[in-house]
């Protein structure tokens, strides 16, 4: 069934519908939301609380990018739980980063896999730095490959804006990466040409 | 050394490098970008060591969800009768709502309203005492026999003619209202020389008269809408029963 006819039998209370585009676009939401959030307990729980609200809310669907619909739900849904997060001293979103790693593909020599899972928390404990909006900008630009159209129609706000909290986030991080050196296994080092 | 610019291009320039890694930039931005690059090392490094986090970033693969995000187990399904169940608690409720107010007028008018109208009996009662104790007393002083004769005469037709309806309206008489003779008498005539008139009770009895006729029918009404609340009250009882054995 097209995505459309899924949508329009989801309207109609069609649950196994819906679940058709649950499973279209799940690993994307689950992806943002764990880039977001750093946390795989956290990301599962916002991605589900995010599909049910995206469920019961279909009907305020107007059309356009259905992706795009669901990637702000579950953005907004994720903001919503790092305010909790920062209003609850004890959870420390840094050692939550801190304590996670991200699972890799399995095809890969152990070596490569373990030198690329350490860029991955470093990477990770990086976007950790940043502002959720620039976060939110980088991950749906750089690791969901969105558009700054998109991103814009994701994020409810301006071009001028997602270019301005791209810029700044990539730079942020760009300092973060050169700040930790050595820590990064050598390929992965940003290579600094001498300025004099 | 870097060649020296104006700072506000520089920032410009520095803040445009990551949309024109990405190709966004328009025509004019590119070319500024492109041209401050031949002369700026600095933003140069910036946009190289910019490029590489990006690719970084970008070789990042994706995470597989350690579950499905399925709904349709955590999603109760509307029932048909969903909407039933909003009509029928509606129901009850009107129905509830109207016996209440139906029995608050009933009841206040029994034990509220009636004994108040009630109060005012004894005026009546009285009056009647007063029309009594003037006859008696107009029968006994000395007059001249065809004088009293011709009053017990015309006593007899007092008597006569307005007997009849005072008893055709008993509820006006248990009520304490006295109706006016349809023709005036002599001693009526007395009494009201003796006594300052009576203020006209007729209004409240008319209305108490209507009420009493109305009560059979609100009585009834009364009743239906108690058996209309009991029925829907158990019909919603019911729905909502079977909407929480489906439910768990």
């Amino acid at each position: 069934m097209e995505e459309a006819a899924l949508i329009a039998a989801a309207r109609q209370g069609d649950t196994q519908a819906f679940d058709q585009l649950v499973r279209l676009y799940q690993s994307a939401i689950y992806n943002v939301a764990y880039r977001i959030l750093g946390d795989e307990e956290a990301a599962s729980d916002a991605s589900q609380d995010a599909l049910l609200s995206a469920y019961k809310a279909i009907g305020k669907f107007r059309g356009g990018s259905f992706k795009g619909w669901l990637l702000r739900i579950a953005t907004n849904t994720c903001y919503d739980q790092l305010r909790r997060k920062k209003r609850q001293p004890t959870t420390s979103l840094e050692a939550s980063y801190l304590d996670t790693a991200p699972p890799w593909a399995e095809d890969e020599e152990p070596e490569e896999y373990a030198l690329r899972q350490e860029l991955g928390r470093t990477i990770q404990r990086g976007l950790a730095t940043l502002p959720p909006e620039q976060r939110t900008a980088l991950v749906l630009s750089d690791i969901q490959g969105l558009s700054y159209q998109e991103i814009a129609e994701v994020m409810g706000t301006s071009l001028g804006t997602v270019k301005s909290r791209l810029s700044r986030g990539r730079a942020s991080l760009r300092d973060y990466l050169l700040a930790q050196g050595e820590l990064l296994p050598p390929q992965y080092r940003l290579k600094v040409e001498d300025r004099t | 050394m870097f060649k020296r610019f104006k700072r506000s291009e520089h920032e410009r320039v520095e803040e445009l490098l990551s949309a024109y890694i990405d190709g966004e930039l328009s025509i004019k931005e590119a070319t500024l970008v492109e041209k401050h690059l031949r002369l700026c090392s600095a933003c140069t490094q910036d946009l190289e060591t910019l490029r590489q986090t990006v690719n970084l970033v970008r070789q990042l693969p994706a995470v597989s969800p350690p579950r499905s995000f399925t709904i349709s187990h955590l999603v109760v399904p509307e029932r048909p009768w969903a909407w039933g169940y909003v009509y029928l608690r509606g129901a009850t409720a009107l129905a509830a709502f109207l016996l209440i107010v139906l029995l608050t007028g009933d009841l206040g008018f029994q034990y509220l309203w009636a004994p108040r109208m009630a109060a005012p009996a004894p005026e009546p009662m009285a009056l009647e005492a007063t029309i009594e104790a003037p006859e008696a007393e107009i029968e006994v002083p000395v007059e001249a026999p065809p004088a009293r004769e011709a009053l017990d005469m015309e006593a007899q037709k007092v008597e006569e003619p307005p007997a009849p309806p005072a008893e055709a309206t008993p509820p006006a008489e248990r009520l304490g209202t006295a109706l006016p003779s349809p023709e005036p008498t002599p001693t009526s005539e007395l009494v009201a020389a003796a006594e300052p008139p009576l203020p006209s009770p007729i209004p409240e009895g008319a209305r108490a008269e209507r009420f009493f006729a109305l009560l059979p029918a609100l009585r009834l009404l009364e009743g239906a809408l108690f058996g209309a609340f009991l029925i829907l009250g158990g019909a919603t009882a019911l729905v909502k029963w079977r909407r929480m054995v489906s439910r768990y």
